[in-house]
């Protein structure tokens, strides 16, 4: 009896594997080495984004915590948006 | 006393041009890179990294690798040589003046944050023209500019503030390793002189190792999802 001769079911019950279906590998790909190597930039990045480009923008209309504010508000979107790409796998 | 600066320091001027200590170490770098291109080109170290770095490039970018490999291995390894370049001896630890106000000659390239930078926007401009030259114009433009419905105006947004961010990410990535690296050598030789600092180099050569081959890594995924066509 080998582990390949069980699987997990749509509802996570372990059940014996029918003849056809495919055993899944594991995968060993450079796509997932750069994804999660570089995975804390690539989410927290929008936010630092958005208070550079708040402060700029502040600075240079004078209108001191206005747009840093939106900016900010902007850039944690953004931050959950990529963090929502990197495990939807589009990266 | 133990010398940490986060921006590099300005050694003299050519005229008005301000000359930093990094920007000295850059120049040291491209020079070795220099030599090695055209005079290391064949000996069998140099064709077995070309090698296999062309060929873990293949696994990403499969039939477009031959056209991106000469950025993409020349980004990997400018950065890996400047990154071993700030851990030899003499680099940080020569001074010009001794006392208050000391400048170190050399300082690590990717250490600066305007060689972090200045690469990371090359990486951008290259990913949005392969993304431009490989789906189309228009049909590249769609993933940020859909008016079809409320929805998709607010993604193509957001797509463009990721895309910008990649900036940032590289930028900071490199720099924030790297930076992070020195400073902490320079403490623990500041804290106990004799041996200490030797597991933390061992670390920073990896440390070195891995951030070229994340950036350009990166970049080969990033090129390889600007230029998949949208379904």
């Amino acid at each position: 009896m080998s582990v390949n001769n069980y699987i997990i079911g749509k509802g996570y019950e372990i059940r014996k594997r029918n003849k056809k279906e495919k055993v899944k590998k594991p995968i060993y790909n450079n796509f997932l080495l750069a994804k999660y190597a570089g995975i804390g930039y690539y989410v927290g990045a929008p936010l630092l984004l958005g208070v550079f480009l708040g402060l700029l923008i502040d600075n240079f209309f004078k209108t001191k915590p206005l747009f840093i504010i939106i900016f900010i508000i902007i850039g944690t979107i953004g931050t959950f948006y990529n963090l929502f790409k990197t495990t939807k796998g589009n990266f | 006393m133990l010398h940490i600066s986060i921006k590099a320091e300005k050694l003299f001027d050519i005229f008005g041009f301000p000359v930093t200590n990094s920007l000295i170490a850059t120049e040291i770098v491209l020079i070795a890179f220099f030599i090695l291109a055209v005079w290391g080109k064949n000996h069998f170290i140099v064709r077995w990294i070309t090698h296999s770095l062309y060929s873990f490039f293949e696994t990403i970018l499969h039939d477009k690798t031959a056209l991106f490999f000469p950025f993409l291995g020349s980004l990997f390894l400018f950065i890996i040589f400047s990154n071993w370049f700030g851990l030899l001896p003499g680099v940080e630890s020569i001074f010009l003046k001794e006392g208050r106000g000391s400048i170190p000659l050399l300082r690590g390239t990717t250490a600066d944050l305007n060689v972090p930078l200045a690469l990371a926007i090359l990486t951008f401009i290259v990913i949005q023209w392969s993304g431009i030259k490989y789906v189309g114009l228009r049909q590249y433009l769609k993933k940020f500019i859909n008016l079809k419905n409320p929805m998709s105006v607010f993604v193509g947004f957001l797509e463009i503030i990721s895309e910008f961010s990649k900036i940032i990410s590289f930028a900071f990535r490199l720099f924030g390793n790297i930076f992070a690296g020195e400073v902490l050598i320079a403490v623990i030789a500041f804290l106990i002189p004799i041996l200490a600092s030797f597991p933390f180099l061992a670390l920073e050569i990896f440390v070195g190792f891995i951030q070229a081959l994340v950036f350009s890594m990166l970049t080969a995924v990033f090129l390889s999802t600007a230029m998949a066509k949208e379904h």
